[in-house]
C-alpha cells in the first residue's frame, strides 16, 4: 500500500520523465531540421567546369594576374593603401593560427571592408531600347581590398584569402543562396571542415557552424566547377545513360570507403 | 525469324552509334541554358554586419593592428595634403 508521499513522488518523477522526453524530442527535431538544410556539399549537383561560367572565370584569371601586386603588398605594405596595406599583416598573422581561428579572422577582417554596390550596366534590346541590367559582377581580392564591394564580393574575397592560407579548393565554395530572411539572393562561403561538417561564412552573421536555416541554395562555384542546387536540376551525368563515369570532383562523402 | 534478327540488328546498331553523342549534346545544351540563367541572377546587395569585435582576443588584436595600419596610410595622405 502506497503512502501519499510515495504517490506524490511517483507523479513528480513521471512528470520529469515526460518533460525530458518532450525536450529531447524537440531538440532532436530541431537538429534534424537544421541538418536537412545543411549546405549539400556532398550531393551530385555538379553542373560543369568553372570555365563555362564566364564572369566567374574572368575573375579567377584576373585574380591570377593580380597575384604579383598582392604579393608586393605583403612584402612592402608601406607601398600599398588602406585595406591592401593591412592585408599582408593579416595573412602573416593568420599563418600562425589554427584553422578555426583563421576562419574567424578572415570572416571578421573581410566584413570590416567598406561597402560598394554593383555598378548598374545597360544594354540595348532589338528595338534599341535602353534597358537597365542588374547583374552581379565578381570582384578580385585586389579590387575588393582597394575599392570595397557588395555581398558577393565579400564572399569571393574570403574565398581567395582562405585559398592563400592553404585551404584546399575542394573544401571551399562560393555559394549563392536565396535568403528567406533578406528576401533576396545572397552569397556566402561554404567551408568543409576536416570532420566533414560544413561551416557557412555569411557577411550578415557570425560563422554558421550548425544551423543553416534561412537559405535556399541556388548555385555554387570554386576554381574547378559550378554546382546547380536548384530543385529541378538533373546533373548532366545523371542524364547520361550507360557506363560513362562522371568526372570526379575530388569530394569524398562522409563515411565513404576510401 | 529474319525480320526479328534484322530488327535486333537495327536496334543494336542505332544504340551503338547514337546513344552517347545524343545524350551529351542534350546535356551540354542544358548546361549552357543553366549557366545563362545563373549569370542573370542579381545577388542582393546588403551591408554586412561590420565592426563586431571578435570573441577571441588574439584575433581581435590582429584586427586592431590591421585597422591601425589602414588608418596610418590615411594619416600619411593627410600629411601630404
Amino acid at each position: 500500500m502506497r503512502t501519499f508521499s510515495q504517490d506524490h513522488l511517483l507523479s513528480d518523477t513521471a512528470r520529469v520523465f515526460w518533460v525530458t522526453i518532450a525536450i529531447a524530442t524537440m531538440l532532436n527535431g530541431c537538429q534534424s531540421h537544421s541538418q536537412l538544410n545543411q549546405y549539400p556539399f556532398f550531393e551530385p549537383h555538379r553542373l560543369t567546369d568553372a570555365e563555362q561560367f564566364s564572369s566567374w572565370w574572368n575573375t579567377l584569371n584576373k585574380h591570377q594576374e593580380q597575384a604579383e601586386a598582392l604579393s608586393r603588398c605583403q612584402t612592402k605594405p608601406a607601398d600599398c593603401q588602406g585595406k591592401l596595406r593591412s592585408y599582408g599583416h593579416v595573412i602573416k598573422e593568420a599563418k600562425n593560427l589554427n584553422r578555426t581561428e583563421q576562419l574567424e579572422l578572415i570572416h571578421h577582417y573581410i566584413n570590416g571592408t567598406k561597402y560598394d554596390e554593383d555598378r548598374v550596366t545597360h544594354h540595348y534590346d532589338q528595338e534599341s531600347n535602353k534597358k537597365q541590367v542588374n547583374r552581379s559582377s565578381w570582384k578580385t581580392l585586389y579590387d575588393f581590398l582597394l575599392n570595397g564591394g557588395d555581398c558577393e564580393d565579400y564572399a569571393t574575397a574570403k574565398y581567395f584569402m582562405l585559398r592563400e592560407l592553404g585551404f584546399a579548393n575542394s573544401d571551399l565554395r562560393v555559394v549563392v543562396t536565396y535568403s528567406t530572411k533578406l528576401f533576396g539572393y545572397h552569397a556566402v562561403v561554404a567551408v568543409r571542415q576536416p570532420d566533414n561538417s560544413i561551416w557557412l561564412l555569411d557577411s550578415e552573421y557570425p560563422i554558421k557552424k550548425n544551423s543553416h536555416m534561412g537559405y535556399r541554395y541556388v548555385y555554387a562555384m570554386n576554381e574547378q566547377a559550378v554546382w546547380d542546387h536548384r530543385d529541378d536540376f538533373v546533373s548532366p551525368t545523371q542524364q547520361t545513360i550507360g557506363n560513362k563515369q562522371h568526372e570526379n570532383t575530388n569530394i569524398e562523402r562522409p563515411n565513404s570507403s576510401n | 525469324m529474319k525480320i526479328l534478327i534484322l530488327s535486333a540488328l537495327i536496334v543494336a546498331t542505332s544504340y551503338a552509334f547514337a546513344s552517347e553523342s545524343d545524350v551529351v549534346q542534350v546535356a551540354s545544351l542544358t548546361v549552357k541554358e543553366r549557366i545563362q540563367s545563373i549569370e542573370e541572377i542579381n545577388v542582393t546587395a546588403r551591408n554586412p554586419s561590420i565592426d563586431k569585435p571578435a570573441n577571441n582576443p588574439r584575433i581581435e588584436n590582429i584586427l586592431v593592428e590591421a585597422r591601425r595600419l589602414e588608418k596610418e596610410i590615411s594619416d600619411d595622405r593627410n600629411l601630404r595634403k
